[in-house]
């Protein structure tokens, strides 16, 4: 067998590869007690061990990790850590990446809830994506809480005095306990099935951590992001966050908090309304006053002040038009007797009758013009016409010119 | 007035109000949605003022009942 010689950087990023490729390192939940802390003056990574009875690791969480909690860790401090196993290569040192990190109150339950809230956030149910509106004026506020607690006697009292017009729809269920969490997810159910409500309240009073499980289980999540209806949670006290709460449409820091964002207040909605009749009444009387000065300014017009002018105008047009045509004629007529007067001047010296009155005579034989000496027939009559009248004659003799 | 909830005579309301606003309604017709939105306004009114609030129990099969005992 033919080993290879490995550089040391070689079998350490091997082995990066191996710890980075198992799935079980990728996502761990530890937990453990902090020691050795240094928070990086420059780098404000955390570095750390994390330690218990047995055994230690080393840590370290990266300033944008870091910088999201919302406690300052503490050597001594038992913590429950969210991150990954990898390789720092450099120094050959396995160590946990650190990307979440809880004090550790609870044990068990602490992490069941980081558990859950990371699986359910990948899974997007706490994308603001999917928030629905708050109806503005519900007219049915669905409650799902404990008949016994002093949140629905908290919920009741808000909703009446606010907004007594919504009717409170109410389903009781117990909100702590093993069944607890099954009864909330079918009432929810149930509400969506009948479309019983506008907006659900869904919620009770503070407790403990364990008080308040119910409203960190998985079903309870799951019947809240499926609901059509929306859903205020109103879990516990200010302080006390819930997987329900991330989950639904709008939380509220208490119960009566979430009555209060249900509804509107009615005193309020008094006042809007006497405002809108007091818009409508004046843009009414806006538009009656418009109408009025547009038909005053109609009735001033010049058409309705003297409906004669119109007619004055267009006799005025008709005279002009008159006169113009009567000019038209007469220049017309002026063109055409100057035209014929030279016609007849024309005429008059083209006529015959003045060739004869120059001294000229025509000969006419049986009615017609006889214009050479070879025409005349010597047996017949012939007739001279002179300017002044006429001549029978005989012809005697005839000479043609040579 | 035929029945209707608040909110959808709110809403009616408010509508009108906006079609008034408009202004290229003709007069009669905004003398008509200016009488409804009085009748609507009252109504409101009546609604907010005369409310009692009612409380019901859903029941498994979707029913209502009255009190939360």
């Amino acid at each position: 067998m033919n080993i290879p010689v490995l550089t040391v950087g070689q079998i350490n990023t091997y082995i990066k590869s191996l710890l980075d490729g198992d799935p079980n390192l990728n996502n761990v939940f530890l937990v453990g007690e902090i020691s050795n802390f240094t928070n990086h003056y420059r780098t404000r990574h955390f570095y750390f061990t994390l330690k218990d009875q047995e055994a230690a690791i080393k840590a370290v969480m990266f300033r944008s990790s870091a910088q999201r909690l919302r406690f300052m860790p503490e050597n001594g401090m038992r913590v429950i850590i969210r991150g990954r196993i990898s390789v720092f290569e450099r120094d050959g040192q396995y160590q946990l990446y650190a990307d979440d990190m809880q004090p550790d109150g609870m044990g068990a339950l602490n992490i069941a809830f980081e558990q859950l809230k990371a699986k359910l956030e990948a899974q997007g149910l706490f994308d603001s994506s999917r928030k629905k509106a708050i109806p503005e004026v519900p007219s049915r506020i669905g409650v799902i809480t404990s008949p016994t607690g002093a949140a629905v006697r908290d919920i009741i009292n808000v909703l009446s005095r606010r907004f007594p017009l919504a009717k409170i729809v109410f389903y009781p269920v117990q909100v702590q306990g093993a069944e607890a969490a099954g009864q909330i997810a079918q009432a929810l159910d149930l509400f969506n099935a009948h479309s019983a409500a506008d907006v659900i309240i869904v919620g009770r009073g503070g407790g403990s951590i364990e008080d308040l499980w119910a409203f960190n289980e998985e079903k309870v999540a799951l019947a809240v992001s499926r609901s059509e209806i929306p859903v205020i949670s109103a879990v516990g006290h200010e302080t006390d966050f819930t997987i329900c709460d991330f989950v639904a449409d709008l939380r509220a820091p208490t119960p009566s908090a979430a009555a209060e964002i249900a509804v509107p207040d009615c005193r309020e909605h008094s006042a809007y309304i006497r405002g809108l009749r007091a818009q409508a009444a004046s843009l009414i009387a806006n538009n009656i006053a418009q109408q009025k000065a547009y038909v005053n300014a109609l009735s001033d017009s010049r058409v309705l002040r003297n409906p004669l002018a119109t007619v004055e105008n267009g006799r005025q047009v008709l005279d002009m038009n008159l006169n113009r045509l009567l000019a038209a004629e007469r220049e017309i007529y002026n063109e055409k007797s100057i035209s014929f007067a030279s016609c007849c001047a024309k005429l008059d010296a083209l006529s015959p009758l003045k060739v004869l009155s120059r001294g000229y005579a025509a000969v006419y034989s049986e009615g017609k013009v006889v214009g050479s000496a070879s025409d005349v027939d010597t047996e017949k009559d012939i007739t001279i016409r002179f300017h002044d009248g006429e001549v029978e004659c005989k012809p005697i003799n005839k000479s043609i010119n040579g | 007035m035929e029945k209707m909830t608040y909110e959808k005579a709110l809403a009616k309301l408010e509508k009108i109000v906006d079609q008034l606003e408009q202004g290229s309604i003709p007069l009669e017709k905004s003398l008509e949605l200016y009488e409804e939105a009085n009748e609507l306004a009252l109504y409101c009114k009546n609604c907010l003022d005369n409310a009692e609030q009612r409380i019901v129990r859903l029941t498994k099969d979707g029913t209502e009942e009255d009190g939360i005992e």
